[in-house]
């Protein structure tokens, strides 16, 4: 990115692009060039363990999924010699008069997402890397954990290729650490080491690893139950110590340490994994410069707690690590938060550079199949491996097929007009293409089939590249004979094959968002400002959730305000419905046409929308432990928080002692609450602002200020606060003898238990999911073991149901502070637009089909479809199940476990796949 | 008999899962015995007991099922 | 559905190694490399269908038709699916579990479900057939034998007669 000029909504964006040397276009990803390309550089994708051409591409699932020249490594490029792959390249993809671009985009937007970069060599060279060869980084380790790494999965010490025995990780490399300039914390470091060293178990179960580290920071959704399983199910061992030093000593490295008591220990390790932390994106400032936005001291992008996505220029998004170190779901969360952004921005033209295609009207086709088969050389990738002339012959020969033909490219533009030529000529009502795979080119046949008139389902593919030249090289009749097998099983399916509908199913555009916290506040006006109606419903009285009870932020924000501009901009936004002291009492249709009941003092009003968004939010944990509720002398943060703001403490402050996870992390609650080491590094530091004099304690299990809020940490230590480390097992005691507070806790340091009788106890007390229980059932959406809804993939869709047009955010889904609850709910709102946006769901055609005349209403299907997609209808007084196309994904359970096998799956009927399975026995 | 068994063997592969390991595993040009023909299907899910027994019935040696 | 087949293909009398289940995601092309290098390995070492089994080719079949036609009825379906329900609604998919649901509940009609498909599919072949040999051959009590022969006498599609059985109406399956 070399410039952006404009203003929100009109920007130009220059852009400056490299060459690849390889037209896209043209490029089938066939992979034959690179085989012949003699240049050997070093793999940085596989972090150098492995080696790969200069004319690769990254990684087999890059996109594109084109090949390129590094043009710093080429021979051609270089020395003007070689030219191996030009002549390779039957496509003729290979452009050596390719040059570096320059291209001015006319966009009314832009998102940022450069992501991270790595930590400094010198800075990992102070813990051994690069002198000692058996001294990994994490990420050269995830390679080598990888099953398609370079050493497919297998971990061996660099030194002498055997598999080590014992492992060290080593936290907090280049985080943490101000020596290096990093003095955040990269907030992911934990949970990859320990989900590596997991990996490693799993592997081999006699390693024997031991992770150093200073906080145990697994602080997202389910991590503090992985780092448990760590310890139990693969005994992995946790040492909470940073260390002195590390030394190789013969061919094993000596980790010299201090425990918590002070006491040295010396251990050999035959591998040590240092666990680099995420540093701001290389080039971050140029970057910055040339989109003129902020960043801060550490390089990655400013922003602010309440808008946690938006840049210091309007009209530019940021979203992944470059606004600060996160784990993959915070990453796509905010992209689709950013989307929802921008959409906010340009939906007024949304969809106007748009051409729609239209197709002809659809032939009939008559009972007799006519199947033609095309068989694909695909230069020398099928042709030198199988003979296709043979196979083309036999296909001739089969029944029904009444043309086959080969070609060079079956993908190329003139394959496909050839293609239609013939699909007219001969009358063909069924096609079979054998080539390469479905998976990337099937759409592209189909769509020829489609500009003929033949509708999509007629077609069918064979693989006989990917799946069988390919990994058959050294066998040529085999992989022969196995082609000409799969084109007489296609033909026997392809005789079955009917034409399916394409179905549009209209959507209501209106969102219906449940909770009227920050988060649905948030997500509520995210879709109005998107352009759709919205009705946001609360169950109390107003609006704002908990952060009407929290006075000030650990930045310094003032939620206060932030409260009262979103409901002053939700309440003038005309699209958006707000039902106070109401809840929801009935919903039932699905994605695109949802009608539910609310119930509130008004009676009952129905509302029918297209999506829906629950952000039911949370609340604080109500302790019984530490005489709460017994000493006046003991109370929550947010209590204290309270009485900060109100002025309400008392005036000769001189002892506070504070208590982290009171009701979290295995105490009543199994999970962490996220938000309480943050929440007391804050209120300590505005009681130090208001009483300098005041002794503070802190005691916590694992300081988790992650990311920027180290700062804080930091801050708070240097001021004075005393933070000391408490175990489960010997968790603190608070004693309240006739009014008088005592707390004793184990130093561990001193090895001696302390008392004190401090003026104010405070509990940082953890983060409890409202109530989820009938909404839960109402939606048939699951929870997780600790009542928050579960999202349909951890990593990659953290807002959605696997039950289509349900999203949600905020505290129903895990607790989280308010930036991140923010950024959660314009990713639902991204999200939850998409459909609205469309104005319709569009069926594939392989979803399921139930025949009413067989059907006898069991309802197992109903049971086992997990996406709620098939339903029982009253017919003629009889029940009967029916697919909802509109959410099914066309997994088949249902039509595998019919007891009548009275349901069909398109393009998969039983009796397809069954007379696949006859022709394969010949 | 002297001359090697080969067996027949059927495959029965998840589209999003196994059927596009085993296109990754192409791309990168491993060899394997080329005894699999393969029926790709949307998923796991849809796999019918009857199908396994369908193959055993038409003389199939082996039946993998890869999700 | 996995516990479920092999416990057929026992009934049937093919060796259950036969069937794999595996699973793979898409990045693990090499894993995939390795199962199918595995299976075939290990299909090869176990030789043809029905070889190693010991029964006649023609034995097999007939018992692999008469599980195929019980597969294709509504009553083993129906206990598939309801056990399948069940492990959803429990949620726990431990081997043992299923091993042990599976024998508890279906293990009983996958037995008799075949029998009564071999029953009639025997008759049909090799009627007239005496009563000894079918309940000889099918290797189930004589007394199950019999209650499935009642069943088709019933619906009239087997004749007695002199204590050889045979069919009414020659409906050719399989």
């Amino acid at each position: 990115m070399e410039s952006v000029q404009g203003e929100a909504g009109n920007f130009t964006a220059r852009v400056h692009t490299a060459a690849r040397y390889i037209n896209e276009e043209l490029c089938t990803g066939c992979g034959t060039c690179t085989m012949y390309c003699p240049v050997m550089i070093v793999d940085i994708f596989n972090e150098g363990l492995a080696l790969t051409k200069s004319l690769h591409k990254d990684y087999p699932q890059a996109v594109p999924s084109s090949f390129y020249i590094d043009p710093k490594e080429c021979l051609f490029i270089n020395h003007e010699m070689c030219r191996i792959c030009v002549s390779t390249c039957q496509a003729q993809a290979i452009d050596f008069s390719q040059t570096e671009e320059d291209h001015n985009l006319s966009v009314g937007s832009v998102i940022l997402a450069p992501g991270f970069g790595h930590i400094d060599d010198e800075v990992l060279s102070r813990h051994g890397f690069g002198k000692y060869p058996d001294v990994l980084t994490s990420l050269e380790f995830e390679r080598l954990t990888c099953a398609s790494g370079p050493t497919e999965g297998t971990i061996v010490r660099p030194s002498d290729q055997r598999p080590p025995k014992h492992i060290a990780f080593l936290q907090c490399i280049g985080s943490r650490d101000e020596t290096c300039g990093n003095g955040y914390c990269s907030s992911v470091c934990c949970m990859y080491a320990i989900k590596e060293a997991s990996v490693a178990k799993e592997h081999d179960p006699d390693l024997d690893i031991t992770i150093f580290y200073m906080d145990m920071r697994t602080q997202g959704k389910e991590f503090d139950a992985s780092r448990q399983r760590a310890r139990e199910k693969y005994g992995i061992k946790f040492v909470r110590s940073r260390i002195a030093g590390i030394q190789e000593q013969g061919d094993r490295l000596r980790i010299s340490y201090v425990d918590g008591r002070g006491v040295h220990h010396g251990k050999y390790f035959d591998m040590v994994v240092l666990s680099e932390g995420l540093e701001s994106p290389e080039g971050a400032d140029d970057l910055a410069r040339n989109c003129g936005i902020d960043i801060n001291k550490y390089e990655f992008c400013s922003t602010q707690a309440f808008t946690p996505l938006q840049t210091s220029r309007q009209g530019i998004f940021v979203a992944g690590a470059f606004g600060g170190p996160k784990d993959i779901p915070e990453s796509v969360t905010e992209a689709t938060g950013a989307v929802a952004s921008v959409d906010s921005l340009l939906n007024k033209v949304r969809g106007s550079q748009v051409e729609k295609k239209e197709y002809p009207a659809e032939l009939v086709i008559g009972d007799e199949p006519r199947i033609g088969v095309f068989v694909c050389h695909c230069g020398s990738n099928i042709a030198s491996v199988i003979d296709v002339a043979a196979v083309r012959e036999y296909a001739s020969t089969l029944e029904s097929v009444v043309y086959a033909d080969q070609s060079l490219y079956a993908c190329s533009q003139d394959a496909q007009y050839i293609l239609k030529e013939k699909i007219e000529e001969h009358n063909l009502n069924r096609v079979i293409v054998a080539a390469c795979t479905p998976r990337t080119h099937e759409p592209l046949f189909q769509e020829t089939l489609r500009d003929t008139g033949l509708n999509r389902a007629l077609f069918e593919m064979v693989n006989i590249r990917d799946q069988c030249s390919w990994v058959h090289a050294g066998e040529p009749e085999e992989a022969t004979e196995k082609a000409k097998d799969l084109i007489r099983m296609a033909v026997a399916k392809s005789c079955l094959l009917e034409p399916l509908p394409e179905q549009q199913i209209p959507v209501i555009p209106k969102a219906l968002v449940i909770g009227g916290g920050i988060s649905g506040m948030t997500a509520a006006l995210s879709m109005a400002e998107q352009g759709f109606e919205t009705f946001l419903i609360e169950k109390s009285d107003k609006l704002g959730g908990n952060l009407r009870n929290v006075s000030a932020l650990l930045s310094g924000e003032d939620p206060g305000k932030i409260v009262k501009e979103v409901e002053e901009k939700l309440t003038s936004n005309d699209l958006i419905r707000v039902y106070t002291g109401a809840e929801v009492e009935s919903v039932s249709g699905y994605v695109g046409n949802f009608t539910t009941n609310i119930s509130s003092a008004l009676g009952t009003q129905v509302i029918e929308h297209g999506v829906i968004i629950i952000a039911t939010g949370g609340r604080p944990y109500e302790p019984k432990q530490y005489c709460y509720g017994t000493s006046r002398q003991v109370v929550t943060q947010l209590e204290l928080e309270d009485a900060i703001s109100s002025g309400a403490l008392e005036e000769d402050l001189q002892q506070v002692v504070m208590i982290q996870c009171v009701g979290s992390r295995g105490d009543d609650l199994s999970y962490c609450s996220k938000i309480c080491c943050g929440q007391a590094v804050k209120n300590a530091l505005r009681i130090l602002d208001k009483y300098p004099n005041a002794n503070i304690y802190i005691l916590y299990r694992d300081m988790r200020t992650y990311g920027f809020m180290e700062d804080y940490y930091k801050k708070a230590r240097k001021k004075g606060v005393v933070f000391v480390n408490y175990d489960k097992e010997k968790a603190p005691v608070a004693t309240d003898t006739d009014g008088k507070l005592s707390v004793t806790f184990f130093d561990e340091m001193l090895d001696e238990d302390i008392t004190l009788e401090p003026d104010l106890l405070v509990l940082s007390v953890g983060i409890v999911p409202n109530d989820v229980d009938s909404l839960s059932k109402i939606l048939k959406v699951p929870v997780t073991k600790d009542n928050f809804f579960l999202e349909a993939h951890v990593k990659l869709r953290p807002v959605e149901f696997s039950v289509d047009g349900i999203f949600m955010c905020g505290l129903a889904h895990s607790p989280k502070p308010v930036n991140e609850s923010i950024a959660q709910a314009k990713s639902a709102a991204g999200k939850a637009a998409l459909p609205l946006a469309k104005g319709v769901v569009s069926v594939e055609p392989i979803v399921s089909k139930v025949n009413p005349e067989i059907c006898i209403g069991c309802g197992i299907c109903v049971s086992l479809c997990p996406y709620q997609a098939i339903q029982m209808v009253k017919a003629d007084k009889k029940k009967k199940a029916e697919t909802i196309s509109a959410s099914c994904k066309g997994c088949g359970i249902c039509a595998s476990h019919c007891p009548k096998l009275a349901i069909s799956m398109g393009g998969f009927t039983t009796e397809q796949i069954r007379s696949q399975i006859r022709a394969f026995g010949g | 008999m002297g001359q090697e068994f080969n067996p027949k063997i059927l495959g029965f592969m998840c589209h999003w899962c196994c059927y596009a390991a085993a296109d990754s595993a192409g791309v990168a040009r491993y060899q394997y015995p080329p005894n699999v023909r393969t029926i790709r299907m949307m998923c796991t899910g849809r796999m019918d007991p009857l199908f396994i027994i369908d193959a055993f019935c038409v003389g199939t040696d082996g039946v993998f099922v890869g999700g | 559905m996995e516990e479920f087949v092999r416990k057929i293909l026992v009934k049937v009398g093919i060796n259950s190694d036969r069937f794999a289940l595996e699973w793979a995601s898409a990045a693990e092309g090499p894993r995939f490399v390795k199962l199918i290098t595995d299976f075939t390995t290990k299909i090869k070492s176990l030789g043809p269908l029905g070889e190693p089994e010991g029964d006649s080719k023609d034995e097999l079949l007939i018992k692999l038709f008469a599980a195929r036609n019980a597969l294709e009825k509504a009553k083993l379906r129906t206990g598939l699916g309801k056990l399948t329900k069940g492990f959803r609604k429990e949620g726990d998919y431990s081997d043992q579990i299923i091993k042990d649901k599976v024998n508890e509940k279906l293990a009983k009609s996958i037995s008799a479900e075949i029998a009564r498909n071999e029953t009639l599919l025997r008759i049909q072949k090799e009627g007239p057939i005496h009563f000894d040999d079918l309940t000889q051959k099918i290797g189930m009590p004589r007394t199950d034998i019999e209650k499935y022969v009642a069943a088709f006498r019933k619906k009239g599609l087997v004749a007695e007669a002199d204590g050889q059985l045979s069919v009414t109406s020659r409906k050719s399956e399989g």
